[in-house]
């Protein structure tokens, strides 16, 4: 294993270990194929570097990887229309909608931190 | 709906944790005029559990601190004593009720009020309102007539969420289960434990249309920082709808619809700040 700069990491590339924030709660487990979407998520959570196997997973693996989140942000997207469905609306409750769709899954990060 | 109802089941609850004698005697000195720091900062620490909960509970409730606050006696300086009084009735009730009878989930109960004190939180704070901290615990005790139906009445509560499933509203719902609101159920505990009057406002009004002129303010923050958290999906909440939020109640807090983006942002980032009162959830 070895470890890469935040900037230097590409999609495919699997952690090594879990990786951590600077307070120390677990953003990503040991052993995760590493997607756009991931990566993105340790840019913001101001992860600096991160151990990676000095294999690469295979195209599939990150396919499936890639499939997976696909999967639970649609799942998110379908439970976030169940909340306003029948529900009356105005401005603020489709703002709430819209602005909600761009954040979809940040809520399930703190669901597993208890 | 019944407040009349709710004080009777409150009353019917054997069980019922005590008013710790911390929080009573905090109370009596916040009403003496000769009090001093000192005095409450001696009582506070004859309940060392008590006094932790409440320093994590400091740190997240308070706006932008630079420093943490790292002892009792720092946050008595700080925070004046109708705060500590506050903060002390926050941390019993947080830890009377942090876990219990197996068939709810607690965490994610927990999780949910946090997320909203830390709305309520960022809400008051673009308001320019200096009680933040009073904001925090508004939020987080809102919903505390749920904790009691998950502690006392685990049966209607199930019976809630069947008819919920069938379309009935919330409080349609648990006024057939038990013959009031949650939210009565947490006013009248709130009031036997004269919790102060803008909190026992905040539990019993969930709609500026009902609250009192009085905690107008107060209801539509904590409304509007219920619904953030819902659509974020922090926690869990009982209803599988959302709540209509009225334009009126986002008006009074001084949202626009344009306003939520930041709003959401900023409230994650507060939860950010929570961490070591979120890790108490454990």
């Amino acid at each position: 294993m070895h470890k890469v700069k935040i900037e230097d990491l590409e999609t495919g590339k699997v952690t090594a270990r879990s990786v951590e924030d600077h307070n120390g709660y677990r953003i990503l487990a040991k052993g995760t194929v590493l997607t756009e979407r991931q990566i993105a998520l340790l840019v913001d959570w101001k992860v600096l570097d991160v151990w990676v196997e000095d294999e690469v997973a295979e195209p599939d693996e990150l396919e499936a990887a890639e499939s997976a989140e696909e999967e639970a942000l649609d799942k998110a997207r379908e439970r976030l229309a169940a909340l306003f469905e029948g529900r009356e609306t105005n401005a603020w409750m489709e703002a709430l909608h819209e602005e909600a769709e761009k954040r979809l899954a940040v809520g399930r990060f703190w669901q597993e931190q208890v | 709906m019944s407040l009349k109802k709710a004080k009777d089941l409150v009353a019917s609850i054997e069980d019922l944790p005590t008013l710790p004698e911390v929080v009573i005697a905090i109370t009596r000195l916040v009403e003496d005029p000769d009090a001093t720091a000192e005095d409450i900062y001696k009582i506070v620490s004859t309940d060392p559990a008590l006094s932790a909960t409440m320093l994590k509970l400091v740190n997240s409730a308070f706006y932008g601190m630079s420093r943490l606050v790292t002892s009792p006696e720092q946050a008595i300086r700080i925070l004046g004593f109708v705060t500590v009084r506050n903060i002390a009735l926050a941390a019993f009730v947080f830890d009377a009720f942090l876990t219990g009878k197996g068939r709810f989930n607690y965490k994610a109960f927990w999780l949910r009020s946090i997320g909203t004190a830390a709305a309520a939180k960022v809400l008051a704070h673009r308001l320019q309102i200096k009680e933040t901290a009073e904001y925090f615990i508004y939020g987080l005790l809102r919903d505390m007539g749920l904790i009691l139906m998950m502690q006392y009445f685990a049966d209607e509560l199930v019976e809630t969420g069947k008819s919920l499933e069938k379309g009935t509203s919330l409080a349609d719902a648990q006024d057939a289960a038990i013959g009031c609101t949650h939210n009565e159920l947490g006013a009248a505990l709130a009031e036997k434990w004269d919790f102060p009057p803008a909190l026992i406002s905040v539990i019993r009004y969930h709609s500026t249309a009902d609250a009192p002129e009085e905690f107008r303010m107060e209801t539509a923050v904590t409304t509007c920082a219920a619904a953030v958290v819902t659509v974020l999906e922090i926690g869990e909440s009982v209803d599988p709808k959302i709540c209509v939020t009225t334009p009126e109640t986002w008006e009074t807090a001084a949202v626009e619809p344009g306003d939520l983006g930041a709003v959401m942002d900023e409230v994650l980032a507060e939860m950010d700040n929570s961490r070591s009162f979120i890790k108490l959830i454990r």
